[in-house]
């Protein structure tokens, strides 16, 4: 292996000096490199002919296009599975690995394919293996493992790999940095408009960089701005745009960014690194380009057979003289160009085979003719000869019998341009053919969408130049496009035949090794529709997603299905125009979701808490113990942060009215300084919340809700307001105000010494209100709780949440308080025999059959669900949920298993807990009604299988008579 | 009695990250993060962010408004330290310096307006420095260009799935998300911005003060 030469010099085009950066390794050998050096181009330039093995036959594959779109190049890179080796830039120290081979690239025994697969019949893995049963499943595991490409790394290294999503709202926003999309660029700057241009290489100025032919400007340039152009090199021209495009300040350009996805309304998503930009623009101008036609012959894809813009490439770009010996193929003189410049970089060439019958007198035929290169006329490329490389190609005439032999290590494919459509197209039809012009072109676009440049056709640069400026000042204006012209000579008016010699190696697609010869089969099998075809055999569905192959593909099926050319259409085309990594689309870590704190978040972490999430709230479940914190409860004081819940307040002369509009009991008899345990239900009558109403002060009322739904009965409250133009000032209070439950039978003793209110029973009874100062603090208390204990809930500003939280464990530390979190409180409402909507109910809870039907007040007047609690009222519940308790001993059931009586289920538990104060299981479980009644046993079905006995209680399982909590 | 000190939801935050602490109208706020050196360097040449929470901020309604006060929607005027934005048609919030709370309701009470405070019940964080736009166009999907979106402009919208008021002035973006969400923000913030030299700072390096802004009040 036998490096290639490095240019210093071309007599007809200025190469770049380009200095070493470093080395890399690919398959453990030293790769050097140079600035500006792909880790295809330094590969190639070490003499690398072999880069990687094809998806299904393994065949041996090289560079091809160049371009960064097949998968011919691909390689692992640190790791990262199918990166494109032709557009990946060479970095010193990377670590480059071949893929798809075993056990090495030079020696792939699954090279076996080549020969055995074209044996088998087409589709073989739909039709074989399926027959004895047994087989599939081993066979199945041997296609597995033998298909797919590169192998993801779990390794975990790249954990921290940090995915952005980035936005745009650029005026206009242009798709590619060549002449067209340069031009673009700066007339919609020159219009005033913010320009934003994507370009997926990192320097400017598209293919037309590598471009020996001169501007002209047939007609008007169109613009001052590129008078200056008239008469430079092609490549010079650009790089004149490009600096001037960079120094634009309305302009910015973002380099080694590519578009993958046009979606409706102007929406770009372009991807860089491991950023995703989602563009939005007044208008999108796609200026992307084409790339060379692919032709199919006899095992066109030996390594040694590239594009004509690939060769260009390498030599204009990278300095390397690509081949000792070539071959151009061709059908039009920007061939003639490629035999020009290869012969200028020191290539022998030993001919132009051109599919014209009279090549013509064009500028560059004459040069080709003035050095003495041997033209063939009225001939194509038959097939190549090679096993590992190309050692030669057979030409003959286009149609007809007879070939010649010509040695080469290098055959350049320069058989015209396909237009990349994908982005033009996405969603918005199929491209038809352009007799004309002799290409595929975008369907009718939308308003605000633009195509301008390669895309609409190949033409020289001045046309390009020229279409592109004219196309971005309609677009920063809004107008319609202007109509996309051609001159006769920029069209490839023939195409050079794709010659079928019979064989089994005429490559359709490359990326996943379907050939001509099995989609004729298939059509012989009735896939004769492209996109039935696609389906059976994989063509288009590799990497590439047919960018390179979809034209050919179209005319191949049409030739072979006997369809004329006109009726060509290629497969749909969909995002994503590149392959694009799921962290890219999934975006940022999944850590950093939207988690909400109470004010006293920071206290509980300190304490070691376990935190649960309660939709987007994070609150402690347990400090360590749950049930030693209930116990502490029970027997001394505990405190427990409820910030969570939702807090409304509402005011003005209609508050009494929306709430007994909104709860099934109206608040008119409630007192002011008084609260009332609330429950709600939806329309249907089915219990969905509960919570407690207070009446703070003569038309203030304050409604805390569950910590679920405190959004939504605000934003039902807010709704309802609105829709009955009630006078109510509703406040959402939820964020503003910090609570806690001071909760115990010492809590009373605890709390008087620092607050300006009588707290003893006869001033403040249980199910009061009172606004008080607490350690200078403004509080509202509560007489209220959850635990059957006495209790005191205090709403407090929630910028004193740390401060009072300390506070009260401070002084009372001498009570024995204690912290006590979600899990104790669970338990202690259980042994209470409370329920919680939405734990203890479901979709179709009745709140007379739940227990809590005294909180329904049906009466004359109107409420939300009155209708169907009417009709409940005088029904006996089918099922009803009932507190039952176990026997010592006995294990607990987990919450949601099944209760059954004889052979029959009748019910669920819904919460079970081992209580510590009762000494036994206890829950509440949903039964038939006729196995409500107190005493009734149940059998209670645990998760093992095992069943455990509860017996049915009719009260409250602790303090049935509520004396501690009336206390 | 005890005066207790009112914390911002930030507090664990800075505690966690040895944060220097000083007293503003009664509250206890980070008077520097990274230290003075590292937070003025990023100030000129990154970004930084500060928690603002003490800022007293009212909201009251549209039409409790005397005439001749109102902003177009979504816009803001700043003078004399107090900052009136304009959320949407029926909406005003009123900004002003730590502890000036009563100062603002007065101001409401004389155009006839009920004011609600809201300073412990929402957060709020400066974002400054040259390089702040770049953690913006990784937090939401808002179009926030400087030509469109001027000093003075106030915007609702998500901020990394946070609501958030955002009022833009000539030399920062305030961002003001609901309290408990305010970490979480504060959190996805400084984790974008981390590759754009984004760092968490305190007042002390840029106080508390709202910058003037011509408007109608």
């Amino acid at each position: 292996m036998r490096p290639r030469v490095r240019l210093t010099a071309h007599p007809d085009f200025p190469l770049p000096v380009d200095p070493e950066r470093g080395a890399f390794s690919f398959d453990g050998r030293r790769i050097p490199f140079r600035e500006r050096d792909t880790i295809a181009s330094a590969l190639y330039a070490a003499g690398v002919d072999l880069f990687s093995r094809s998806f299904k036959y393994h065949r041996p594959r090289s560079l091809y296009d160049g371009h960064g779109f097949g998968a011919d190049v691909l390689v692992t890179v640190d790791g990262a599975p199918n990166v494109l080796a032709d557009r990946a830039p060479a970095r010193e120290g990377i670590d480059v690995r071949s893929q798809n081979a075993w056990p090495s690239l030079g020696f792939d025994l699954l090279a076996l394919n080549d020969v055995v697969v074209p044996l088998l019949p087409n589709g073989f893995y739909y039709k074989m293996f399926h027959k004895p049963r047994w087989l599939w499943p081993i066979a199945e595991r041997g296609l597995r493992r033998a298909a797919g490409l590169g192998r993801i790394d779990v390794s975990g290294r790249d954990a921290e790999r940090r995915y952005e999503k980035r936005y745009r709202f650029p005026d206009v926003c242009v798709v590619g940095g060549g002449p067209a999309g340069l031009a673009a660029a700066l007339s919609a700057a020159e219009a005033g408009r913010q320009v934003l241009l994507l370009e997926s290489r990192p320097e400017l100025g598209g293919h037309a960089l590598c471009d020996l032919q001169c501007v002209t400007f047939r007609e008007a340039p169109g613009a001052t701005a590129l008078a200056d152009l008239d008469g430079l090199a092609a490549h010079e021209a650009v790089a004149r745009l490009a600096a001037r495009v960079s120094a634009a300040a309305s302009i910015e350009v973002l380099a080694g960014a590519t578009a993958f996805a046009v979606y409706e309304d102007n929406y770009v998503a372009a991807q860089r690194g491991s950023d995703l930009f989602k563009v939005r623009a007044e208008a999108v101008v796609v200026a992307n380009g084409a790339s060379d036609r692919h032709l199919v012959f006899e095992r066109n894809d030996l390594p040694g057979i590239v594009t004509g813009r690939a060769v260009e490439r390498l030599v204009c770009r990278h300095a390397i003289r690509p081949g000792a010996r070539a071959v151009v193929v061709t059908a039009h003189a920007g061939g003639y160009r490629i035999a020009r410049l290869l012969h200028g970089a020191g290539t022998a060439v030993a001919g132009v085979v051109d599919g014209r019958p009279d090549p013509g007198s064009d500028e560059a035929v004459e040069a080709v003719r003035r050095l003495g290169i041997r033209i063939l006329p009225g001939r194509s490329v038959h097939a190549a000869v090679g096993r590992r490389r190309l050692r030669a190609v057979e030409v003959g005439p286009v149609a007809g019998a007879g070939r010649e032999r010509i040695d080469c290590d290098l055959a350049v494919i320069a058989a015209g341009f396909s237009p990349q459509l994908s982005l033009l197209a996405m969603g918005r039809g199929k491209p038809r053919w352009d007799a004309e012009r002799g290409v595929f072109r975008a369907p009718e676009l939308p308003a605000g969408l633009y195509a301008a440049g390669e895309v609409n056709g190949p033409a020289r640069t001045g046309r390009l130049l020229r279409e592109g400026w004219d196309v971005g000042a309609a677009a920063a204006q809004g107008r319609p496009a202007p109509a996309s012209a051609r001159a006769p000579e920029d069209a490839v008016w023939l195409l050079p035949p794709d010659v079928d010699r019979g064989g089994s190696k005429h490559f359709v697609c490359r990326c996943m090794d379907v050939t001509r010869a099995e989609m004729r089969c298939s059509i012989a099998e009735g896939y004769d529709q492209l996109e039935t075809l696609k389906r059976f055999t994989s063509l288009g569905m590799g990497h590439c997603q047919g960018k390179t192959c979809y034209e050919a593909a179209a005319r191949i099926l049409a030739l072979e299905a006997g369809a004329p050319a006109d009726e060509a259409e290629p497969t749909t085309m969909r995002p994503p125009f590149v392959p694009v990594s799921f962290g890219v689309l999934a975006g940022r870590a999944p850590h950093l979701r939207v988690v909400r704190r109470t004010p006293m978040h920071g206290r509980h972490a300190e304490r070691g808490a376990r935190f649960l999430h309660a939709g987007a709230w994070l609150r402690p479940a347990d400090y360590g113990d749950a049930a030693a914190e209930a116990r502490a409860v029970r027997e001394g004081l505990g405190l427990i942060d409820v910030s969570t819940l939702g807090k409304l307040e509402l005011s003005g002369r209609d508050a009494a009215a929306l709430l007994g509009f909104l709860l099934p009991r109206p608040v008119d008899r409630l007192a002011p300084g008084r609260v009332r345990y609330h429950t709600m239900v939806r329309e249907d009558g089915v219990l969905y919340e509960d919570g407690t109403t207070s009446h703070l002060e003569p038309g203030t009322y304050y409604v805390s809700t569950t910590t679920g739904n405190a959004d939504a009965i605000y934003a039902d409250m807010a709704w309802w307001i609105e829709r009955r133009r009630l006078d109510v000032q509703l406040r959402n209070l939820g964020p503003a105000l910090a609570a806690v439950n001071l909760s115990g039978m010492g809590s009373r003793d605890l709390l008087q010494p620092f607050v300006d209110v009588d707290l003893s029973n006869a001033a403040f009874p249980y199910m009061s209100c009172r606004s008080a100062r607490l350690a200078d603090v403004p509080v509202r208390l509560f007489r209220i709780g959850f635990t059957g204990e006495l209790s005191y809930e205090i709403h407090f500003p929630a910028e004193y949440g740390e401060s009072l939280w300390d506070w009260l464990l401070e002084r009372g530390q001498p009570h024995g308080l204690t912290p006590f979190g979600v899990e104790a409180q669970r338990i202690l409402r259980l042994e209470k025999g409370h329920l919680i909507p939405g734990v203890d109910t479901d979709a179709l809870t009745s709140p007379f059959g739940a227990g809590v039907g005294f909180t329904c007040e049906v009466g004359d007047r109107d409420f939300v669900g009155r209708a169907f609690l009417a009709r409940e009222r005088g029904q006996a519940p089918r099922d009803r949920l009932v507190s039952f308790r176990l026997a010592p001993g006995t294990p607990v059931p987990d919450d949601g298993v099944l209760v059954f009586a004889e052979d029959r289920m009748i019910g669920r538990v819904t919460s079970a807990r081992a209580s510590p104060a009762l000494g036994t299981g206890i829950g509440l479980a949903w039964v038939a009604a006729s196995h409500a009644a107190a005493g009734t046993r149940l059998r209670i079905r645990l998760a093992d299988g095992r069943d455990v006995s509860g017996e049915v209680i009719a009260q409250a399982p602790y303090d049935p008579d509520g004396k501690r909590l009336r206390g | 009695m005890t005066t207790l000190a009112k914390r911002t939801p930030l507090a664990t935050f800075h505690r966690a990250r040895g944060a220097s602490w000083v007293s503003v109208a009664g509250w206890e706020v980070a008077a520097h993060v990274e230290g003075p050196t590292a937070e003025a360097r990023a100030c000129s040449e990154g970004a930084v962010l500060i928690d603002w929470s003490p800022l007293a901020k009212l909201s009251l309604a549209s039409r409790q408004l005397a005439p001749g006060t109102e902003l177009p929607p979504r816009r803001a005027a700043c003078r004399d330290g107090r900052a009136l934005l304009r959320l949407a048609p029926d909406e005003y919030w009123l900004l002003g310096a730590p502890g000036d709370e009563e100062g603002l309701a007065r101001w409401a009470g004389a155009q006839g307006a009920r004011p609600y405070e809201l300073t412990g019940a929402y957060a709020a964080l400066l974002l400054a420095g040259p390089r702040r736009d770049e953690v913006l166009e990784r937090s939401t999907a808002l179009d926030l260009r400087r030509d469109r979106v001027g000093p003075g402009s106030v915007l609702q919208s998500t901020v990394h799935a946070v609501p958030c008021v955002l009022y833009r002035s000539a030399s920062w973006d305030l961002l003001l998300p609901s309290r408990d969400r305010a970490e979480s923000l504060h959190a996805a913030l400084l984790d974008v911005g981390r590759g754009v030299g984004l760092v968490a700072a305190g007042v002390g390096t840029l106080p508390i003060q709202l910058e003037e802004q011509a408007g109608g009040h």
